[in-house]
This record gives C-alpha cells, sequence and structure tokens, in this order.
C-alpha cells in the first residue's frame, strides 16, 4: 500500500520511466517471442516430417511348431497351419515334420531408420526379433539388420536381403519334443 | 684459537636448530590437495612419499581413507579384466571386409568400361564436349522433372547374396542353406537350449518389465 502510494505520487503525468521500460520491454518479447514461435513451428513441422520415420516396407513374423509325434492335448489349442504353409515347410529337409501347428504371428512397418521389433507370441516376449533397413538391395529387395532375440537374450545378428517372395525361415529351439520355426517374410 | 673452535661451534649448534625447525615446519606443513590426492593412489615416491607418510602419521583418518581407496584398488584389478574385446568385433569386422570388397568390384568395373571404350579414340576427344554439354542439359532436364515428394524407398546399395552372421554365443552355431525349391533361405540354429516344458510361451511374459517399458518415449515438443 505504501509502495503503491509513493509510486502514485513520483509518477508524472508524461514520459514516465516504467512507461517507457513497459513499452521497450513489450518490444523486446515481441522481438524474441515472435522468432522463438517461429522456430517452434518449424520444429514441430520438421518432428512430422521425419524422414527416419517413413515406412519403407513391412515385415511378417510367424512363429510354427513342428513335430513328427501326434500333437498332445496342450498343442490343440493352437491352429492348424495353411495348406499351402504346410507344404512350402515340407519342402525344406531341415523343417520336414508330418505336423504343424501354429503359435503366432506378427506384422510391422519397417522404418526408414528406426529400429523396430516382432513379437510374434505377443504378449509373451521369448522369442523377438529387432530389426532395422539397411536401405535397398540393387534386386529391389530390402536389405535388414535382423537380431533374433530368446529369453531376452541376443542368440543371433545377421543382415539379410528379404524379398516378398522368398522367405526367411529359421529353425530355432525345442520344445515338449517340438521344434520351433520362425518364418519372416516380406510384405508387399 | 679456543675462540675459532667455539665461533664454530656456536655454528654448527646454530644449522643444526635451523634444520629442525625446517623439518618441524615441513613436518607440520599440510600436503595440498594434489598431493594427498597422488598419496593416496600410491603415485608418490622418494623426499615427497616420506614427507606426506610422516604427516599422515598425525591424521589417523587419512590413513584409513587411503587403505580403503587401496583396498577398492585391488579389487576392482581383481575382478575387471584388464582389456575388453569390443562385442560383435568380428561381425563389423566381416562387414566392413565386404563393403571394400564391393567397393574394389565396383571400382574395377568402371574402370574396364570407361577403359576400353574412351581411352585410345582420338574421334572421341572431339565428340567430348559436345557430350559433356549434353549430359548437363540432361541433368539439368532431370532436375526440373523430380518430384518434390519424399523417395518412398531407401537408397539402394550393393550387397553381397550371403548374409553375415554373428552369434554372440559361442555355443550356439548356426547353418545357413538355400532352398532350392521355394528360393527360402534356412538357417539351423545348433546348440540351443530348449524352453522349460512347463513353461507356456504363449502368454504373459515371464519377466517383470516388458519390451515396450524399456522404450524411453522423449518428448521433444518445445513449449512456451
Amino acid at each position: 500500500m505504501t509502495l503503491f502510494v509513493i509510486s502514485k505520487l513520483t509518477l508524472k503525468p508524461t514520459r514516465q520511466p516504467t512507461t517507457m521500460m513497459i513499452r521497450c520491454l513489450r518490444l523486446v518479447f515481441a522481438a524474441v517471442l515472435l522468432p522463438s514461435l517461429m522456430v517452434s513451428s518449424s520444429l514441430a513441422e520438421q518432428s512430422d516430417s521425419d524422414k527416419g520415420k517413413e515406412i519403407v516396407g513391412k515385415i511378417k513374423a510367424s512363429l510354427y511348431l513342428g513335430s513328427d509325434a501326434a500333437p498332445e492335448k496342450w498343442a490343440e489349442k493352437y491352429a492348424l497351419v495353411e495348406k499351402e504353409v504346410t507344404e512350402r515347410l515340407r519342402g525344406i529337409q531341415q523343417m520336414k515334420f508330418q505336423h504343424y501347428r501354429k503359435l503366432g504371428t506378427d506384422i510391422q512397418p519397417v522404418f526408414r531408420s528406426y529400429e523396430n521389433w516382432l513379437a510374434p507370441l505377443k504378449p509373451s516376449e521369448e522369442i523377438l526379433l529387432s530389426f532395422e533397413s539397411r536401405g535397398r538391395s540393387g534386386d529391389g529387395g530390402l536389405r535388414l539388420d535382423l537380431e533374433f532375440w530368446q529369453h531376452r537374450r541376443k542368440i543371433m545378428q545377421m543382415n539379410p536381403v528379404l524379398h516378398t517372395d522368398k522367405s526367411l525361415l529359421i529353425l530355432g529351439p525345442r520344445w515338449r519334443g517340438c521344434s520351433l520355426i520362425i518364418a519372416i517374410e516380406l510384405m508387399n | 684459537m679456543h675462540g675459532k673452535n667455539s665461533s664454530s661451534i656456536f655454528n654448527l649448534k646454530f644449522n643444526n636448530s635451523k634444520l629442525k625447525k625446517d623439518m618441524e615446519r615441513q613436518h607440520n606443513q599440510a600436503p595440498d590437495e594434489a598431493m594427498l590426492t597422488l598419496w593416496t593412489d600410491g603415485e608418490l615416491n622418494g623426499d615427497e612419499l616420506a614427507r606426506v607418510e610422516l604427516w599422515a602419521q598425525d591424521h589417523p583418518e587419512l590413513l584409513v581413507e587411503r587403505d580403503a581407496v587401496r583396498a577398492m584398488q585391488s579389487s576392482i584389478q581383481a575382478n575387471m579384466p584388464a582389456s575388453v574385446e569390443p562385442p560383435y568385433a568380428d561381425f563389423f569386422n566381416l562387414r566392413i571386409l565386404r563393403a571394400i570388397e564391393n567397393e574394389k568390384a565396383e571400382s574395377a568395373a568402371s574402370v574396364r568400361s570407361t577403359g576400353s571404350q574412351w581411352m585410345g579414340s582420338k574421334f572421341n576427344k572431339w565428340l567430348a564436349l559436345p557430350a559433356a554439354a549434353a549430359a548437363m542439359l540432361m541433368c539439368f532436364y532431370m532436375g526440373t522433372q523430380v518430384s518434390p515428394m519424399p523417395e518412398s524407398l531407401a537408397p539402394m546399395a550393393a550387397v553381397s547374396a550371403k548374409p553375415a552372421i554373428y552369434m554372440p554365443d559361442g555355443d550356439v552355431r548356426a547353418n545357413i542353406f538355400s532352398s532350392d525349391d521355394n528360393g527360402a533361405t534356412v538357417i539351423v540354429l545348433e546348440g540351443l537350449e530348449d524352453i522349460p516344458d512347463d513353461f507356456e510361451i504363449v502368454g504373459e511374459p515371464r519377466h517383470s518389465g516388458s519390451a515396450s517399458s524399456r522404450a524411453v518415449m522423449v518428448n521433444t515438443e518445445m513449449i512456451f
């Protein structure tokens, strides 16, 4: 209150230093804030147009169970594998089994320069695949850095070239007397 | 004679007392921080070591601290390897070697193509200038035709047909095959531990944290 009275008494009607200062500050704030807002908006645009987030392809990981013995009761809850896939798997010496079951599938985009993960047994993380694009190959394939993880342990690291008509098949660990097969495909 | 002897004895006594005073002063004078750090790390020797040791006899807390630091140093040296191999070194070396091979092959091919067709031809020398001008015009025209939209795919990269595989665990091996029937690449992993039978792999994760929980989301939005 006292301060208010004193300031009121000392104020003069024209060209008061406080008023001048406020005017100057307004100009300064305008000069600082406007460019700041412009910069922030341009940064927001840049984050929206981050080329690294562009999707350069989609890959699919499917997890199958292969066994020669007839499936036990526990396996009956898992879906049968499509006839086409069964024939394809049986055509490969190392993956030739009498019975196949499908445990899960996951499809994820491949970003231009960001890593992504495939979890075909979602929500389980027992089997995971991490991947990152390394550009297109000369013959139109998609070159990847691919890692195979089991039980949160990196098992294998490789740099395959995936094509839409050529899948990558991994014969993995055994579980309950069956073999796990991981099929990785590049989708159209 | 007697006078000379008495004066020399006096000088000797005076020097001895001065020396004692110097030693006492040095003894009482605390070493600086850097000297103490070097002493704690065991990097002092000679007079400096003797002086700090003498001074530290009156400061048992420093002796305790020095002993603790040295015990920790010896514990670290006992438990940490002197040198560590970088992870995945052989994998990256293999990739670097392949990249060098690819580069060599490309440069050799370009040298062959340019060398056989262009060198030694006088007629081509007359054509060089108009060809360069035409190439520049062509480049300019192509530049005007380029779409401003970003390209949908990453730039092409020369790759070798066989992928490089790295197995971090030495007990696990990977055998790679190419299936003739459907063109698939087949990798057979050997030496993997079986998944326990009592574990339901299709279900809730065994671990407390999830893959997504490991990710750190950073908000880059600027707030004013």
